[in-house]
């Protein structure tokens, strides 16, 4: 079971992400005002939601860690930082494509492009600091701290359309959308969906692997791996 | 400077800047739309293989 969901996982969230660009690239209609860079909007908008998504999990596994050391719970958070990252550095990559028509620039230090950054340097930073400890236990409660950090940031972007001045529109509802827009969006969404969670899946079992070879007791001095005596 | 030809002046600046804006509608730009996809499909699958070839290094090292 376990098995044949780690294959359908990718095989689905790839073949909707196919579709998911017929229906985006030919099948909506452009929005009124915005033209054909509106269609920009079906992979930045998914592509920022796993970001979000995954810092949720990697701000859960560092609480979580905290309170209760775990190799498991690390190698979690490891995985949604890193996945987290990849969605982040792809939704800001598109966002600043899709202002240059819009806002006539690709970069402007608005308080939502400002706060994103901070918050993907964060988990670069984290990544980066995982690398240099080599204490298991000391580089996940690092880690875990910056993760907590890192979320905060989290927080101030979701907020920062509200909060500040920004030229980044607030959040839309479906309520406020036309259905074909809302159906695309969301069909999109799903097929970042299955492939963040195969993402992540995937990257967990990769840092469990690696942990494996880390923590095994080294072998006491005079006996050969026959386990008889030297 | 006279103030009817500063005028005229402020005025034709003026309807040279409103023409650029045009009628708040974007025209084109297919051009930003391909490279946004490619970059998605491109960043996806590169971090897919690179996680089948790190899985298989791990795999490979633990065999070894």
């Amino acid at each position: 079971m376990v098995k044949a969901l780690r294959i359908a996982l990718p095989v689905v969230g790839f073949s909707m992400l196919a579709i998911g660009a017929w229906l985006a690239l030919a099948w909506v209609p452009a929005e009124r005002d915005m033209g054909a860079p509106s269609r920009i909007m079906y992979v930045h908008v998914p592509a920022v939601w796993m970001m979000f998504l995954c810092s949720i999990l990697n701000f859960g596994s560092s609480f979580w860690y905290l309170n209760k050391a775990s190799l498991k719970v690390d190698a979690l958070a490891e995985a949604g930082a890193e996945v987290c990252l990849l969605f982040g550095g792809i939704g800001v990559l598109l966002g600043s494509i899709w202002a240059k028509p819009t806002w006539g620039v690709y970069w402007n230090w608005d308080p939502r492009l400002t706060s994103v950054t901070v918050m993907l340097v964060t988990y670069a930073g984290m990544l980066a600091a995982r690398r240099f400890e080599e204490d298991p236990d000391r580089r996940a409660r690092v880690s875990a701290v910056l993760g907590i950090l890192a979320a905060a940031s989290a927080v101030l972007v979701w907020f920062s359309v509200k909060w500040f001045n920004s030229l980044h529109q607030v959040q839309s509802s479906p309520k406020t959308t036309y259905p074909e827009l809302v159906f695309t969006l969301r069909w999109n969404s799903f097929a970042f969906l299955f492939i963040a969670i195969w993402f992540v899946w995937e990257r967990y079992g990769l840092a469990m692997a690696t942990r494996a070879g880390e923590v095994a007791p080294p072998e006491p001095p005079g006996v050969t791996a026959s386990g008889g005596a030297a | 400077m006279s103030l009817p030809l500063l005028l005229a002046q402020a005025t034709a600046e003026h309807v040279e800047e409103m023409s650029k804006v045009g009628a708040g509608k974007i025209v084109g730009g297919w051009e930003y739309v391909w490279p946004c996809y490619l970059i998605a499909w491109i960043g996806i699958g590169l971090y897919a293989v690179s996680l089948i070839a790190r899985h298989r290094r791990v795999r490979k090292g633990s065999a070894a």
